[in-house]
C-alpha cells in the first residue's frame, strides 16, 4: 500500500515534469460523477482525474470517493484515448488502482440470545474501471465527457465468528473473511479543465 | 454513423448487465470429523500421557485429586495432595465427555451418549470397566444424525472459500461457561462418593447416581460400582435444565427459570417436592439441608438481567422461601463448607462470605484478578476453574483466602 502511494507520488512529479518539456504534455484536470448501477439501489460516486495530454492520448492518476455499499476511496492510474470519426469525437478509458476503505472497524451490537457484540475489520482490494464514450464540445474549449462503463471495487470483511459443533454442543472461534467483489454499471460526466 | 454508435452503445450496455453483480466469496474454517471405532476408542481408555489443559469443562474432586474434564476430550487428573504443586499424573481420552462423578475407585463419565465406569484406583493405571450403550440419547440432537457405528475422536480445522449461495450466513458468540462446585454426598453402602461442582449434571447419592439433561431426570442404580445399571427416566420438572446437587434425601435442581427440589427417599423414584421461581437467568444451586443457595446471573445464553444470590429457605421443601437477595457482579459456580460460602464472581474474582445467618451473609475474603467459574470446598482448599488456570486457594482463613497453587491452562 505505501509503496503505491509512492510509486503514485513519482509518477505525479514525472507526469508534471512532462508537460512543463518540449513535448508539448498538457496538464490537465478532469472532474467527473458517476452514477452507479449494481445489485443493490444506484449509488454514485465523485472523482477527480490528473491527466497529462498529448495529441488524441491523456494518462494520469486520480481518486475519489465511491459510495456503492461500503464507503470508500479508490486511487488509481487512468489512460485515456480519442478517437475521431467524422464529427464524432469517441473516446475509451481505463482506470486501475486500488480501493481504499474509508470506515476501518465497525463493532456490532448484537441484541439477541446471544447479545454480545462482534467486530468487523474492513481492508481495501483492487480497484479497476473501463468504458468509453463520446466527448461533446459546450464552448470554444470546454469538453464535456460522457462515458458508460464497467467498475469493480473490492473490499474484504473480517470477524470474529464460531462453528458450531452440533454433537459435541460447543462452539469453536473462527475467523470469518468475506470478500467482497462490486460489479457496476457505470455512466459519468467530466468536464476537462 | 449515428446509428452504429447508438448500437454499439446499447450492445455494451446490454452485455454490462449480466456482468453488475456483486460477488461475495466467503473464507471459513470448517470442523471435519476423525472417526474411531468404538472398540478403538474403548481400548484407549487408558491412563495417557498428561498434556496440557486447553479447554476445561467440569470438576470432581476425589481422595487428593482433582479430575477435570478436557471439553469433549476426556479428562485430566490432577495429583493435589500437595496445593502448593498441583501435578498432572495422566489423561484419560473420552470423546464426547462433559459430565463425570466419582464413588468409590469407579469414575463415571458420559462419552457422547454412552455412560462408561472406569477404575480409577490408581489414577497412573485407569481401566475401563463397563459401558452402558445409548442412555444420553439427547447428545445425538444437535444435528448429528446416523450411526456410522465409529465415534468421533477429534475434529480437524480446514480453510476454505465459499461462494455466497454456499453457505448459510449467520455467525454467533458465546463465552464457554465451564464449571463445578462442592456436591458431596452421602454413602450408606461404604462406598465414598467423590465431591463434584454446583453446575454439574452428574450427581451421586447413596448408591445412585442422577443424572439431568436439559428436561429430564434420570436414574442409575451403582450399587455395584463398575457396573452402574440405567433403572428408569423422570420429568426433572421443567426445561432449560442445567445443574443438579444432591444433599441428604434430596436432589436440587437448577434450570434457566427456577430450583426444582425432588425427594429421593424413594431411591429409584424421584418425586418433585417444590420449586422455587425466578427470572429467566442461569442458577447453579447448592443446599446445605436448611438453605438452597443460588446464583442468578445474565448474559450470553442466560438472557436476563440479574446478578445475584438468592438464599431459600427449604425448611418446607413444598414451599421454598426467599430469605433474601445479595447483589453479585456475574455469580456463577459456588461451594459451601460450614459456615463459609464461597462464590466464583466471574471477572470479580473468588469471593468468600460468612453464611451463619442466611439473613446476614456476610464478605469476608476476596481473590481478585481471577475470572472464576466454579468452585469445590474440600479441606480449606478452594479448588477454583478459572479463564486462565484451575487454582488452589487456601481459605484456612477466610478473610485471608490465599492462593497456594495452580495450573496454567494453555489456549
Amino acid at each position: 500500500m505505501r509503496s503505491l502511494f509512492i510509486g503514485i507520488f513519482f509518477l505525479m512529479i514525472s507526469m508534471m515534469g512532462i508537460s512543463q518539456t518540449k513535448l508539448k504534455w498538457k496538464l490537465r484536470a478532469m472532474p467527473e460523477l458517476g452514477l452507479q448501477i449494481g445489485s443493490i439501489s444506484p449509488s454514485g460516486d465523485t472523482r477527480l482525474n490528473l491527466l497529462v495530454e498529448k495529441k488524441s492520448w491523456m494518462l494520469g492518476i486520480g481518486g475519489g470517493i465511491d459510495f456503492y455499499r461500503f464507503q470508500s476511496y479508490p486511487i488509481y492510474v487512468q489512460a485515456r484515448r480519442v478517437f475521431t470519426l467524422g464529427k464524432w469525437k469517441p473516446f475509451a478509458y481505463t482506470s486501475v488502482g486500488y480501493n481504499i476503505m474509508g470506515e476501518k472497524t465497525r463493532s456490532t451490537e448484537w441484541i439477541s440470545v446471544w447479545g454480545v457484540a462482534s467486530t468487523y475489520k474492513y481492508g481495501g482490494g483492487l480497484y479497476a474501471e473501463a468504458g468509453a464514450g463520446l466527448v461533446a464540445k459546450i464552448k470554444k474549449k470546454d469538453r464535456l465527457y460522457f462515458s458508460a462503463g464497467f467498475v469493480q471495487k473490492t473490499v474484504t470483511e473480517q470477524y470474529g465468528s464460531y462453528y458450531w459443533l452440533g454433537i459435541e454442543n460447543q462452539l469453536k472461534p473462527v475467523t470469518t473473511t468475506n470478500v467482497y467483489t462490486m460489479n457496476r454499471l457505470v455512466m459519468r460526466v467530466a468536464f476537462k479543465l | 454513423m449515428k446509428k452504429i454508435l447508438l448500437f454499439a452503445a446499447l450492445f455494451f450496455m446490454i452485455g454490462l448487465q449480466s456482468c453488475i453483480k456483486d460477488e461475495l466469496r466467503r473464507k471459513v474454517t470448517i470442523f471435519r470429523p476423525v472417526f474411531k471405532t468404538k472398540m478403538e476408542v474403548r481400548n484407549s481408555i487408558i491412563s495417557d500421557v498428561p498434556i496440557d489443559v486447553k479447554n476445561p469443562g467440569k470438576l470432581f474432586y476425589k481422595d487428593g485429586f482433582v479430575f477435570l474434564n478436557e471439553l469433549n476430550k476426556g479428562i485430566h487428573i490432577i495429583d493435589i495432595k500437595n496445593p502448593s504443586n498441583p501435578t498432572s499424573v495422566a489423561f484419560v481420552k473420552i470423546p464426547g465427555n462433559v459430565d463425570m462423578a466419582v464413588r468409590g475407585n469407579i469414575l463415571y463419565a458420559d462419552l457422547y451418549t454412552d455412560l462408561v465406569a472406569i477404575d480409577i484406583s490408581n489414577p497412573r493405571a485407569v481401566k475401563l470397566t463397563s459401558v452402558n450403550e445409548g442412555v444420553f440419547p439427547d447428545r445425538m440432537t444437535y444435528g448429528y444424525m446416523g450411526d456410522t457405528g465409529k465415534i468421533i475422536v477429534d475434529w480437524i480445522s480446514v480453510d476454505t472459500v465459499l461462494r455466497e449461495d454456499e453457505f448459510f450466513a449467520w455467525g454467533m458468540r458465546k463465552d464457554v461457561m465451564m464449571s463445578a462446585t462442592s456436591s458431596s454426598s452421602p454413602s450408606s453402602s461404604g462406598v465414598a462418593n467423590g465431591t463434584g461442582g454446583s453446575m454439574a449434571r452428574f450427581a451421586l447419592s447413596n448408591d445412585r447416581m442422577y443424572t439431568v439433561d436439559s428436561r429430564n431426570l434420570k436414574v442409575f442404580n451403582t450399587t455395584i460400582p463398575e457396573k452402574p445399571v440405567y433403572v428408569k427416566q423422570v420429568s426433572a420438572g421443567g426445561w432449560d435444565i442445567e445443574t443438579i446437587f444432591p444433599f441428604g434425601n434430596n436432589l436440587f435442581i437448577g434450570s434457566m427459570t427456577g430450583m426444582y427440589i425432588f425427594d429421593i427417599s424413594t431411591k429409584d423414584n424421584p418425586v418433585l417436592q417444590g420449586t422455587f421461581v425466578h427470572a429467566r437467568v442461569c442458577d447453579p444451586v447448592i443446599s446445605d439441608g436448611k438453605f438452597a443457595y443460588v446464583t442468578l446471573r445474565n448474559g450470553n445464553t442466560c438472557r436476563g438481567f440479574e446478578n445475584q444470590l438468592d438464599v431459600v429457605d427449604i425448611a418446607d421443601l413444598k414451599k421454598p422461601a426467599l430469605v433474601k437477595s445479595y447483589k453479585l457482579t456475574n455469580p456463577h459456580g459456588l461451594s459451601k463448607d460450614g459456615n463459609t460460602l464461597i462464590i466464583c464472581d466471574g471477572k470479580d474474582g473468588v469471593k468468600f462470605f460468612d453464611a451463619s445467618k442466611a439473613s446476614d451473609v456476610k464478605q469476608l475474603g476476596w481473590v481478585k484478578d481471577i475470572n472464576a467459574f466454579d468452585v469445590i470446598a474440600v479441606n480449606n482448599v478452594a479448588i477454583v476453574s478459572a479463564v486462565d488456570a484451575l487454582y488452589l486457594i487456601d481459605y484456612s482463613n477466610p478473610a485471608m483466602p490465599v492462593i497456594k497453587g495452580s495450573v496454567k491452562i494453555k489456549n
